[in-house]
């Protein structure tokens, strides 16, 4: 909402500039995004030009001595694209400052120094068009802020709550409460009746339209508005093009309520009927396009049709022109929900239909007409006749009662009764006292107002929300709910970074080509109105996304390991299904062996660091993956997820070069396994013996296998065993490998003896033998 | 003659010395107080005086040579034994180096500081129904921000003004009445998360979003609690030079309603043009929580009273690491993200 600082005067006397006006609006709930026009100056001061000299070096230059108010004039150096005299007071920009986008610096012009520069209209961005001279009584000095911060606009970023804002008059009341002056805003008195035209109005959709005034002006001349009038039109932004039109537009920007004109004499049947459009009906506004409508839409119409679309735009078949003699005006109330769609619709959004949207007060609608007609009378001429008013809805005044004691509790300050009743009266809040209730009747502008804390906003926001106190809540401390899984998750990430991983966060949205290809359109869930087809669907998994960033990341890494912790959402019988998914992706060249191994690496590193203590791989085909390099991920029995090398179909879809692996786990299933925390076992005093075994293997016999024997075993001084090597080489034969085992031998309880190693050692070589073959290196054929 | 035969013994003995104690034994053997060579020279005076002169030159030449071979042996031994420069300006071993995405990074940050002052992390899902979104907060069923330009909808066969239609939430307050519904005041909650909302996406605008949003409801909760909590929070996480201030605004799920600003953290207040030369950055929406929301929750509004505040993440996040496109936060190009420890 534009707003000129001088409109506003007229109805609150201040003495502000319009920078320091703006702070105060925005701080008490308007907020100015800018300040248009000539308002912000810095260092633009009034000067007296003493004495005007030709500069010995340039013929178009003078020098100037100016006093501006400083204890010495200021030697300023102009040119001739004026003609100024001694004794003129001129707009001085004082060095250094900036104009507009001009540095305005000391300088030497052709050998004589300048102290700053006389500035014309252009110059300083404000309507005229030559140089302004001050009356001779402003001082010398003063800052040009204050002369010509009253034509400066305020552009002002209202809440829609407030739609008895978005005008000068509500403006005004604001200005007035938020400076703590009276106002001088009077409503309009009503005209005198002097035509006895009459005229029809019919509502047929009351629901719609809860109120409807039309009036007759006969006799109109049409002719441009008075200057004044189109002055604060184009710096509200409208362009003016009649006394009647202009009129309309005026009152809108002042009072707030749209208004139309209609020429009396092209009105079909003498009537208003305010309707639903009839499906496809036709249209032509007044921006000569043919609009079609439908039963949703509201329209004023004749007895032959539509005549304007209520709310949004006026058509072209009554349209107020030079000819036109006689007027019909408008002043309605329309359901603000309709007009937005409709104004949606034919993508027409404007002064009027923003204002419809937000919800007109019912009262509005007269003060707007009787406003209306009396400056049109004034500029256009002609006689008014009665109104003619159908309405529906009701007047209510709303009283608000709120207790003073319940307010201090509520904001965290004492403020006096008096101050009180004082802000809600500058807001046009009548108000009765009893004790601490306050009762309060709401202005009939105020759509807002309906319960105690809509008052106790009232009152806070014009004593300043910046004066008032930082506190921390009182009393009884929330106690918290120990979260498993965030502490999971913190950890989870915590560990992945260290181990040399970077977090991504990818969107939502995927496609269908990637749901087809990864979990199947069944399941997933389509957006109704995505942002574009390749975002219709949500994803259902992280796999898609990881590989994606591994083919987008490709080019600059050549080890890629990655990782995202995200939730995904599924179809539901009724609702919809919610995961939470941990998924990693690593990429890379490998000359030997399979990535699925690092993967590995990084699920047992989370299962070791979070204590989840049974989890297991078993081989299972994988969508994506490649079979047999590829598996479920078990924990207590439960598949979690799965990890595994991804296929080269994959990694072609997804423009993969080198291998990949992957893994993805439900972070609530692997809580369901998160270990608690670790408890201390006393450790043993007594040395430990570290023993290799090596045993050749045919390359089928499973690792697990092997290491399942020897747990079979149960050998009590065996406190850890793991695979410290596999080798495979040309010497040990095609088909075979080496599997060196890492036995570690300890006691609690004593130094453990060579023989008893020993013996222990030979029964594993013994049972691993027996149970799956194999051949201790270096052993004979037996 | 004998000289001479101390002269090759010493030889042989200085072949056999390995260490630097070997040569010390030697030099206690030949020049200590009972040393070979210490001898001949104590008796020299039992010598024939012919003798006495050419024994006692040859004598202590020896001395003298068998001193400085000694010193030279053990200065070359030390030597050895030294292990030999190298060139520190080699690179380090190399440490794996992963990367918090800057978001966690800042949504970590800012839980920590809220948990000083006595919030928990709580949570609510991405898809949600409209009643959790909307309805409970006191959004009108024909508020703007339902409309498909500004919310996306999921195709479940519901109509839009169905109290369970599915949507993407479009701010984490979707978390306020479900919390609320299994727990009884006072609470203390915050909720990050990822939002959705539908807007073109550009440098400065997303479709996808993180939010961050608080819940405090207890007996005799303040306006003044709110504005202390929000400026503790801008100074923790800005720096103590950084100014707030409190303006009007609206919200449907909060009366009043109060916009936070933070002075701009570029320009220092002085107006740049990321905060549009006005010197602030409108930060953080806020305000106490409106009756019917309460009573929504299921909590007595007569006794309780609480606010609530929400903002969003990434652009707190852009003016803290000087991101200037909000887009990069979801690339995962770890050209980016790499620069985030």
């Amino acid at each position: 909402m534009k707003i000129p600082v001088n409109w506003l005067k007229e109805y609150v006397d201040f003495d502000l500039s319009a920078e320091k006006l703006a702070e105060k609006l925005t701080l008490s709930g308007s907020e100015v995004d800018e300040i248009l026009g000539g308002a912000n100056f810095k260092n633009v001061a009034v000067g007296e030009i003493l004495e005007i000299k030709k500069h010995p070096n340039a013929d178009k230059l003078h020098i100037c001595q100016i006093d501006v108010g400083e204890k010495k004039p200021r030697q300023i150096i102009c040119g001739s694209l004026f003609t100024v005299d001694v004794g003129d007071k001129v707009p001085v920009a004082l060095a250094s400052t900036k104009v507009g986008h001009l540095k305005i610096e000391k300088s030497k012009l052709r050998g004589v120094e300048s102290y700053g520069m006389i500035c014309s209209d252009e110059e300083l961005g404000i309507e005229g068009g030559g140089l302004t001279f001050f009356d001779k009584r402003v001082k010398n000095g003063t800052d040009i802020n204050k002369i010509f911060g009253a034509s400066a606009v305020l552009d002002i970023d209202l809440t829609p709550n407030r739609s008895d804002c978005y005008s000068i008059i509500g403006m005004a009341r604001e200005t007035a409460a938020t400076l703590g002056i009276k106002s001088k805003i009077e409503e309009p008195k009503a005209v005198k009746t002097q035509s006895d035209k009459k005229m029809k109005v019919e509502i047929q959709d009351k629901d719609l339209c809860p109120r409807y005034i039309a009036k007759v002006i006969e006799g109109v001349t049409i002719a441009p508005s008075p200057d004044w009038m189109q002055k604060r039109l184009i710096a509200s932004g409208i362009r003016p093009i009649n006394n009647v039109v202009d009129v309309t537009n005026y009152v809108l920007l002042e009072w707030g309520q749209p208004l139309h004109a209609f020429d009396l004499d092209k009105l079909a049947g003498n009537k208003i009927i305010v309707r639903k459009a009839k499906n496809k009906e036709r249209i032509e506004t007044l921006d000569d396009t043919f609009r079609e409508l439908d039963p949703k839409d509201l329209v004023i119409a004749d007895t032959s049709g539509p005549i304007a679309v209520a709310g949004v735009m006026g058509g072209a078949s009554t349209e107020v022109s030079s000819r036109t003699k006689n007027i019909v005006l408008e002043s309605a109330n329309f359901d603000r929900v309709s007009i937005r769609k409709t104004a949606q619709k034919l993508k027409l959004r404007s002064e009027s239909s923003s204002r419809f949207e937000k919800g007109l007060p019912l009262h509005l609608q007269e003060v707007a007409i009787e406003r209306a007609a009396q400056l049109i009378l004034e500029s256009a001429g002609g006689e008014a006749g009665e109104n003619v008013e159908v309405i529906s809805g009701q007047v209510e005044v709303e009283t608000v009662k709120m207790d003073i004691k319940k307010f201090e509790k509520f904001a965290g300050i004492k403020i006096p009764a008096k101050q009180i009743l004082s802000i809600l009266a500058s807001l046009g809040f009548e108000c009765k006292q009893t004790g601490d209730t306050l009762s309060a009747k709401v202005p009939w502008w105020r759509l807002d107002a309906s319960i105690p804390e809509d008052l106790y906003e009232e009152i806070a926001r014009i004593y300043g929300y910046n004066n008032m106190p930082s506190t921390l809540p009182e009393g009884e401390i929330p106690l918290p709910d120990k979260n498993l899984k965030l502490e999971m998750l913190a950890q989870i990430k915590e560990l992945l970074v260290g181990a040399g991983l970077s977090e991504v966060i990818n969107y939502s949205f995927t496609s269908r080509k990637n749901i087809d290809l990864l979990s199947g359109a069944e399941n997933t869930l389509k957006i109704t109105n995505p942002i574009s087809p390749e975002w219709a669907y949500m994803r259902a998994g992280l796999t898609g996304s990881l590989l994606e960033n591994i083919a987008l990341n490709q080019d600059n890494y050549g080890n890629i390991q990655i990782f995202e912790v995200s939730n995904v959402y599924l179809k539901d019988k009724d609702l919809f299904q919610e995961k939470n998914l941990l998924g990693i992706g690593i990429s890379g060249s490998i000359k030997n062996g399979s990535l699925f191994f690092s993967i590995k690496g990084i699920l047992e590193l989370i299962a070791e660091k979070l204590n989840v203590k049974d989890i297991k791989l078993e081989v299972a085909n994988i969508q994506l993956l490649e079979a047999g390099r590829s598996a479920s991920i078990i924990a207590d029995g439960r598949v979690i997820g799965y990890a595994g090398e991804v296929s080269d179909q994959a990694k072609k879809f997804f423009g993969i070069k080198h291998e990949a692996a992957v893994l993805e786990i439900d972070i609530q299933l692997l809580l369901k396994s998160f270990g608690n925390a670790k408890q201390y076992e006393p450790f043993s005093k007594f040395p430990v013996s570290e023993r290799d075994l090596t045993i050749v293997f045919d390359e089928e016999v499973k690792i697990s296998k092997i290491l399942k024997v020897i747990d079979s075993l149960n050998v009590k001084i065996l406190v850890k065993r793991k695979v410290a090597d596999i080798y495979r080489g040309k010497e040990l034969g095609s088909g075979k490998k080496a599997v060196s085992v890492g036995l570690i031998y300890q006691s609690k309880e004593r130094t453990l003896e060579e023989q008893e190693i020993e013996k222990a050692q030979k029964e594993i070589i013994k049972k691993v033998k027996e149970k799956v073959g194999g051949k201790v290196r270096g052993e004979k054929d037996s | 003659m004998e000289i001479e035969v101390i002269k090759k013994q010493f030889k042989k003995d200085l072949e056999k010395a390995e260490s630097k104690k070997d040569l010390e034994n030697l030099r206690v053997g030949y020049l200590g107080r009972k040393g070979k060579l210490t001898d001949v020279l104590k008796n020299i005076s039992k010598l024939p005086v012919e003798k006495r002169k050419a024994t006692g030159q040859s004598a202590n030449a020896l001395k003298l040579e068998i001193e400085k071979v000694l010193n030279q042996e053990i200065n070359e031994l030390a030597s050895k034994s030294r292990k030999k420069p190298i060139d520190i300006s080699e690179p380090g071993v190399k440490y794996p180096d992963g990367h918090m995405h800057p978001l966690t990074q800042f949504i970590r940050k800012s839980i920590d500081i809220f948990q000083s002052v006595g919030f928990q992390v709580a949570e609510a899902p991405e898809v949600d129904i409209a009643y959790y979104n909307f309805d409970s907060l006191n959004v009108p069923k024909d508020h703007p921000a339902r409309d498909s330009f500004d919310t996306f909808y999921i195709e479940d066969g519901r109509d839009i003004s169905d109290d369970k239609k599915l949507l993407l939430r479009t701010h984490t307050t979707n978390a306020d009445v479900r919390f609320m519904e299994k727990r009884k005041p006072p609470v203390r909650i915050i909720i990050p998360g990822k939002c959705y909302r539908h807007d073109t996406i550009d440098a400065s605008h997303e479709a996808t979003f993180y939010q961050m949003d608080g819940l405090c409801i207890g007996e005799g909760i303040r306006v003044t609690d709110l504005l202390g909590t929000l400026r503790y929070f801008a100074k923790s996480i800005f720096g103590s030079d950084v100014d707030t201030r409190a303006r009007p605004h609206f919200y449907p799920f909060t009366e009043p309603s109060i916009d936070l600003d933070i002075s701009c953290v570029l320009c220092k207040g002085k107006g740049c043009p990321v905060c549009k030369h006005s010197g602030w950055l409108e930060v953080m929406p806020c305000g106490m929580i409106h009756p019917k929301v309460l009573k929504n929750m299921g909590v007595d509004p007569t006794k309780y009273s609480g606010y609530a505040f929400g903002f969003g993440i990434e652009r707190l996040m852009m003016l803290y690491y000087g991101i200037n496109d909000i887009r990069l936060g979801y690339t995962s190009d770890l050209r980016f993200l790499e620069q985030f420890s």
